[in-house]
């Protein structure tokens, strides 16, 4: 790696969140390098320093602790002030092998280490170099193919067809028009790969974009953005500027900013946006690749896809070392949820749920975990034994998708998460087909039941026939799968269930559910009776169930335990 | 491919539907229009192929591959939950609330809407197709209807028990004549049938009428020397006067009843008339008295409710006294007390075990009985009769009600043991009835009281047609409904407008005056009244698809019917849209693309809804109305002042509208006169013809041939039209049919410079302003008229 004296502050949107534009103002503007974020989104606002050959990883900084940075640059040594921030110390491999301990990092190679605004930074790195090959016409379409199909990659958008077909067909059509498409609408709550991967590595989405428009015959390359993702827009943005400046590139790459609806990520529901007309989807066949954007022969591919394409096509009989049966290579986690270390882990195929999740968070306080973002399925603790694997995981209920990952700790309610999700599903159907309008509707009222306690045994039976009836009848995959968080915590938590039909709550999440009681030990000291916002705490200590609010102030500031939940 | 095991051939680019419609088979769908492409949104179409499982069939290419059923269990199971959830949606009524209170089913609105337009009579015919007492039951009906009705979400209940009683008592003052020479005319031709009636009360009428109508022979027994039965013997005059009872019964026998008075039926009796008649019909009534079990039959100034109402009615009774106690809290309770004060007596108390809460009788009627002065004692029950032969005083147990239901679905009662004793000239106990007959009889119709227990007039005669109906085809009634939450129908514009009240007949003596108190309404307060209605119920339940498949496959209108979205009924001049019915099938946005695109459909999941961004007044909507042709759930319906419940199947005539005389579909009312909506046949039609019809403008007198003037797109090479042809859904039509038809928007001379050049030009223009001499130019000389009227 080469890096000279030089501090990396990464400002992805989990750095800005975090405060990092704060401090890039404090430092010298020579000494440091802007890059996107490393996927060590729990650090933030982190940076690496490199001092001759040793590497710092500092965390959670701020603009008072930049003088004590600079001490480093100035006198060789960092200042002992900031020592506690040091969350890593020692040479680059020891860096990789630590930091990114239990990862192989092949897609997320380049981010968090290259600036994404400066093209030259990942023409150093070795990128750009198939793409000269391209426009030279130094590689044959038929090698990069075969170079593709080789490596057995799959698309990762979530569905996990293998990404040569796809180009190969579209290869195969003969049309005026062909378009290649971007596909960067990531909607998962608690998915952030691809924004991270647009952000801290443009080049590589573009790069791969371009050799897939090269090998296809694709006229029109398209890259569908979310609208929420004003950062990622703008570093695109740049990035096709440049990269059509550097190499006086003359095609048709253009943004198409996305709305803000999940459904859209769908591909024929991308289409039918990318035409202007509303996000809703239709029924496949015909598939985008047979007629796809204003009936042309059309090829969606994922962010995270293309963009390992470039290293595919460098490192030829590389990438299928790596992997498990059908499914080769490496996939990017993003963890978010219960754990200590959430961010991005990039972690090869055939390792299993548990691998990752122990290097985040300690395994013991692991409840479950949802794979797959609000249309994957919750896995008990036990099945966290289960290999990733597209195959392998979709015989336990849950969907690979998009490679969300929320660890659910044991003070979670199972109804509760699905209730979550539910909402999240039944507020982003695009309302065209009956199932999934008022199906994921309907199956929501049914949990709101079950977490008020008021359902019954035949309304768990109700729900249980009308999320398969949702998820055999809907038009689309996100309607299709939607029930799935439902289908999940039924098969893996029917217990919680049962126990929510008679009224218990054992997370003590669902309010309604939900009892505060002073108990004996009390020592009559007011404290709860003064914070209570409603006044519901008698001067005989005891709380009035009907006033309470179950808020829980008073079991908060209860500094003898006096305050029980039930 | 293979449908249901049978090959059948497929057409380049059909869908499965497309092949099973073409073949006759039958699929249902709600969102299919074979005019566009498919939107496959409701998933009612779907299909089960042996590979790929259930796939909806409007929207899967047909292909030799699939090998498909259309009907299973499974399917079925699907279709229905796939229904109940569109219904779940659908928050919307079938029926009007009043309606469907209504033991009887009466279509209140109909009437309510026939004495708006000052047609009493027509309301009359409207409440007789279900109850034949009309100035009865408008008088003595504790209207459930009003209970209700929708009205009460805004400001309060429309007066429907007035209303009715104003239909009834106008009708017999003006039409009586009328109303006979009309319900003769509705008779059926005997049908040899002969059926005998025993018991000529409230239900046992209401049997004869409907029957004499159906073409039965009806004989009538009755024990009594008069008809009526309860009507005449228990409710006292000052509430039902019996002139007006008289002159209702008298309609229905008039009908050609005939009528056995003082025949006492018994067992035997009953057994020869069996033999007489193909069907024998008890309905004598609930005369039977539950009694207070304090041994009170030997007490000569205790009597039994119905008994003191029928011996005053019969003029039997000379009771005298200062003092009446009453016991119980129904109707007869409160007849009886009001009675007594009516033969003189001065203090009358009502003594009832729970409160007046609770009481079972009127709410005005109690009321009433308040303002006569009549004492009402809550909570106490007799427990023991003070003096021999005549009673002195009766010893009452102090109440408690309790939060425990009984079986009545009443609140319970338990003696405190305080006691308290109360002095009375006369004791008068309504403690309930019992059916009159004591044993079930084999082989005979049983209905009213005598079937059901005491209750109400509205009650029997539901009773009376339910038990006929077996064999009376037309008074069998849908049981479908779907249901609507109360507070969403309101529309936006919805006013607060105060219940026309009705004046009461002073008295200052009460004794001896049986006159009716209730006053009749005049008729600008009916008819403001009537104007209160807000026209609740649906007009398109005969097309409603999403009604017929939920009959058809069973589905439960309330399933899933736990949460609706409200929202207000967007109304222009002739034509609404009702949002709480649409099932977003999206049918109606691809019609009006092809128009004036107004619509399109708005907000995601549970909340998306078809909108014309934001009302349709302020939308490019030209009320073509083509919409409402192809609404599947009557979500864009015509604004009729009428209900459609029982409209007349529709035929086809053209439009007299202009010279393209476009297919009309007409629908009229039960009798044929009134048109009461137009529908588009094979082509789109405009809003003019549409609207024209349903209003009834008058016909141009110009015979068209006469003139010689193409009004057939068929052979002609261009159009010039004077209307606006933007607006004209049909104009359109026929240009993206024929894209070599030139078109052409008259709206200046010059414009008509361009006529001559075409062999079979077409005109189109307003046909009731046309100028015959103007088409006679053109006929002629394919010149230019000299002026027309309107350019």
């Amino acid at each position: 790696m080469n890096i000279e004296n030089k501090i990396i502050l990464t400002t992805g949107t989990c750095g800005i969140a975090a405060g990092a534009l704060d401090l890039i103002n404090t430092f010298d503007k020579d000494f440091i390098k802007i890059t996107g974020c490393m996927g060590l989104c729990f650090l933030e606002p982190m940076a690496v320093l490199q001092y001759e050959d040793t590497f710092y990883l500092l965390k959670k900084l701020k603009k008072e602790d930049t003088p004590f940075v600079m001490n480093l640059f100035k006198k060789g040594i960092l200042a002992n002030e900031i020592k506690d921030k040091v969350y890593f110390k020692g040479s680059y491999n020891e860096f990789i092998n630590e930091v990114f301990s239990g990862q192989r990092r092949k897609t997320l190679r380049n981010i968090g280490w290259i600036d994404p605004l400066n093209i030259e930074d990942y023409i150093k790195s070795g990128g750009y170099e198939i793409l000269k090959k391209c426009l030279t016409g130094d590689i044959s379409k038929e090698k990069l193919l075969s170079y593709l199909k080789d490596s057995g990659l799959r698309g990762r958008g979530g569905a996990g067809f293998p990404t040569y077909k796809k180009w190969e067909m579209l290869k195969s059509k003969n049309f005026d028009k062909k378009y290649i498409v971007c596909n960067g609408d990531e909607g998962d709550p608690g998915a952030f790969m691809d924004r991270s991967l647009m952000e801290g590595d443009p080049h590589s989405v573009l790069e791969g974009l371009l050799i897939g428009a090269y090998v296809t015959g694709a006229t029109n390359c398209i890259i569908y953005l979310r609208a929420e993702y004003p950062l990622a827009l703008k570093t695109i943005r740049k990035a096709i500027i440049d990269l059509k400046d550097r190499f006086k590139l003359n095609v048709d790459i253009s943004i198409f900013e996305g709305a803000g609806a999940f459904v859209c990520g769908e591909e024929t529901a991308l289409i039918n946006s990318i035409e202007g007309k509303r996000g809703m989807p239709k029924i496949r066949p015909p598939y985008p690749i047979d007629s796809g954007i204003f009936g042309n022969p059309t090829c969606i591919n994922n962010v995270e896809t293309l963009s390992i394409i470039p290293w595919i096509m460098k490192n030829p009989n590389e990438y299928e070392k790596l992997g498990y049966k059908n499914s080769r290579g490496t996939k990017v986690f993003s963890i978010a949820g219960k754990v200590d270390k959430g961010g991005l882990f990039e972690v090869e195929f055939g390792k299993t749920l548990r691998d990752v999740i122990d290097k985040v968070v300690d395994f013991n306080k692991v409840k479950a975990a949802q794979i797959g973002g609000p249309s994957g399925g919750c896995l008990s603790k036990d099945l966290l034994n289960t290999k990733i694997d597209y195959e392998e995981l979709s015989k336990t209920g849950a969907i690979l998708g998009s490679g969300g990952m929320v660890v659910i700790d044991k003070n979670a309610c199972m109804i509760d998460m699905a209730k979550f999700f539910m909402e999240f599903n039944s507020k982003e159907s695009c309302g065209k087909c009956t199932f999934c309008r008022v199906g994921t509707k309907k199956i929501l009222e049914l949990l709101v039941d079950f977490s008020k306690g008021v359902a019954s045994l035949e309304d768990l039976q109700k729900l249980e026939e009308l999320s398969i009836a949702v998820s055999k009848l809907s038009l689309c995959g996100l309607g299709k799968t939607s029930p799935n968080p439902v289908l999940t915590t039924i098969k893996y938590f029917k217990n919680e269930y049962l126990e929510h039909i008679e009224g218990k709550c054992k997370s003590h999440v669902c309010k309604e559910l939900l009892k505060y009681k002073i108990l004996s030990s009390c020592v009559k000291c007011k404290a709860c009776m003064k914070k209570c916002p409603v006044n519901a705490i008698s001067s005989d200590f005891i709380i009035d169930q009907n006033k309470c609010v179950k808020c829980g102030v008073c079991f908060e500031v209860c500094k003898f335990s006096s305050v029980s939940k039930e | 491919m293979k449908i249901n095991g049978k090959d059948y051939k497929i057409i380049n680019g059909e869908s499965i539907l497309d092949v099973a419609n073409r073949n006759n088979i039958k699929i249902p769908t709600l969102c299919y229009d074979k005019r566009f492409t498919h939107t496959t949104s409701c998933f009612i179409c779907i299909v089960k192929d042996k590979d790929r499982g259930l796939i909806p069939s409007c929207s899967s290419p047909a292909s030799d591959a699939l090998d498909i059923i259309t009907e299973s269990e499974e399917i079925s199971k699907y279709r229905k939950l796939c229904l109940e959830l569109l219904l779940a949606e659908h928050d919307a009524d079938c029926f009007s609330t009043c309606k469907t209170s209504c033991p009887a089913g009466i279509d209140v609105r109909t009437y309510i809407l026939n004495v708006r337009q000052d047609k009493e009579f027509d309301g009359f015919l409207t409440i007789r197709k279900n109850n034949p007492f009309v100035s009865v039951v408008g008088r003595v009906c504790p209207a459930f209807c009003e209970k209700d009705c929708n009205r009460n979400a805004i400001d309060e209940t429309l007066s429907i028990r007035l209303l009715k009683r104003h239909i009834g008592d106008t009708v017999y003052k003006k039409y009586d004549d009328k109303l006979f020479k009309h319900e003769l005319t509705l008779k059926k031709d005997k049908n040899g049938e002969s059926i005998a009636i025993i018991g000529a009360g409230p239900a046992g009428l209401t049997a004869a009428y409907y029957l004499i109508l159906e073409g039965f022979d009806v004989t009538i027994y009755e024990k009594e020397k008069e008809l009526g039965g309860m009507l005449k013997f228990c409710i006292p005059s000052y509430r039902l006067p019996r002139d007006i009872l008289n002159t209702e019964i008298n309609s229905i026998i008039r009908l050609g009843i005939n009528v056995k008075l003082n025949e006492e039926i018994n067992e035997e009796k009953i057994d020869k008339l069996k033999k007489e008649y193909s069907k024998v019909i008890v309905a004598t009534g609930a005369w039977k008295e539950s009694g207070l079990w304090l041994g009170e039959d030997k007490y000569k100034n205790i009597i039994p409710a119905l008994k003191f109402l029928y011996n005053v009615e019969k003029k039997k009774f000379n009771l005298e006294g200062k003092s009446g106690i009453v016991i119980g809290g129904g109707n007869s309770a409160i007849d009886s007390a009001r009675v007594l004060l009516r033969l003189g007596f001065k203090d009358v108390k009502i003594l009832y075990r729970r409160t007046i809460k609770e009481m079972p009788a009127l709410e005005h009627e109690i009321l009433d009985a308040k303002t006569e002065g009549i004492k009402i004692v809550e909570l106490v029950s007799p427990v023991e009769i003070i003096g021999d032969k005549f009673a002195k005083s009766i010893k009452f147990e102090k109440m408690k009600v309790l939060d425990e239901i009984d079986n009545s679905g009443r609140a319970k009662v338990k003696g405190l043991g305080v006691f308290e004793e109360y002095n009375s000239d006369v004791f008068i106990y309504a403690t309930g009835q019992k059916p009159s007959l004591d044993k079930k009889i084999e082989e005979v119709i049983l209905c009213g009281d005598v079937l059901n227990g005491a209750s109400t007039v509205i009650e029997a005669v539901s009773s009376a047609k339910k038990a006929i109906s077996n064999f009376v085809d037309n008074l069998k009634f849908e049981k479908f409904h779907s249901t609507r939450e109360k507070l969403s129908l309101l529309n936006e514009e919805n006013e607060i407008i105060k219940k026309e009240k009705i004046d009461f007949l002073k008295l200052n003596n009460l004794k001896d005056n049986f006159e009716e108190l209730e006053l009749l309404y005049k008729k600008e307060s009916a008819i403001k009244e009537a104007s209160r209605c807000l026209n609740c119920g649906c007009n398109d339940l005969d097309n409603c698809k999403l009604r017929s498949y939920s009959i058809e496959y069973k589905s439960d209108p309330n399933a899933f019917k736990t949460s609706v979205n409200k929202y207000y009924i967007d109304s222009l001049k002739n034509m609404s849209h009702d949002s709480s019915k649409c099932i977003k099938c999206g049918i109606c946005i691809n019609v009006c693309s092809g128009i004036v695109s107004a619509l399109s459909l708005i907000n995601r999941g549970f909340n998306s809804k078809v909108s014309a961004f934001d009302k349709l007044k302020d939308s490019s909507c030209i009320e073509c109305g083509m919409c409402i042709d192809s609404c599947p759930t009557g979500a864009f319906s015509e604004n009729l002042n009428q209900s459609t419940w029982d409209m007349k199947d529709f035929y086809v005539e053209e439009c007299q509208g202009c010279v393209l005389k476009c297919k009309l579909k007409i629908y009229k009312d039960k009798n044929g006169e009134k048109i009461l909506r137009v529908r588009s046949f094979d082509t789109p039609i405009c809003g003019f013809g549409r609207w024209g019809t349903v209003y009834g403008f008058k016909k141009v007198d110009i015979n068209l041939e006469e003139f010689n003037i193409v009004s057939n797109f068929s052979g002609s090479d261009a159009i010039f039209s004077f209307l606006d042809i933007n607006l004209n859904p049909r104009i359109k039509y026929e240009i993206e049919k024929n894209k070599d038809l030139k078109l052409f928007y008259i709206k200046s001379l010059k414009d008509l410079e361009k006529v001559k050049k075409y062999k079979n030009p077409i005109f189109i223009f307003d046909m009731f302003n046309i100028d015959k001499e103007y088409l006679l130019k053109i006929k002629q000389n394919k010149v230019l008229p000299t002026a027309y009227k309107n350019i």
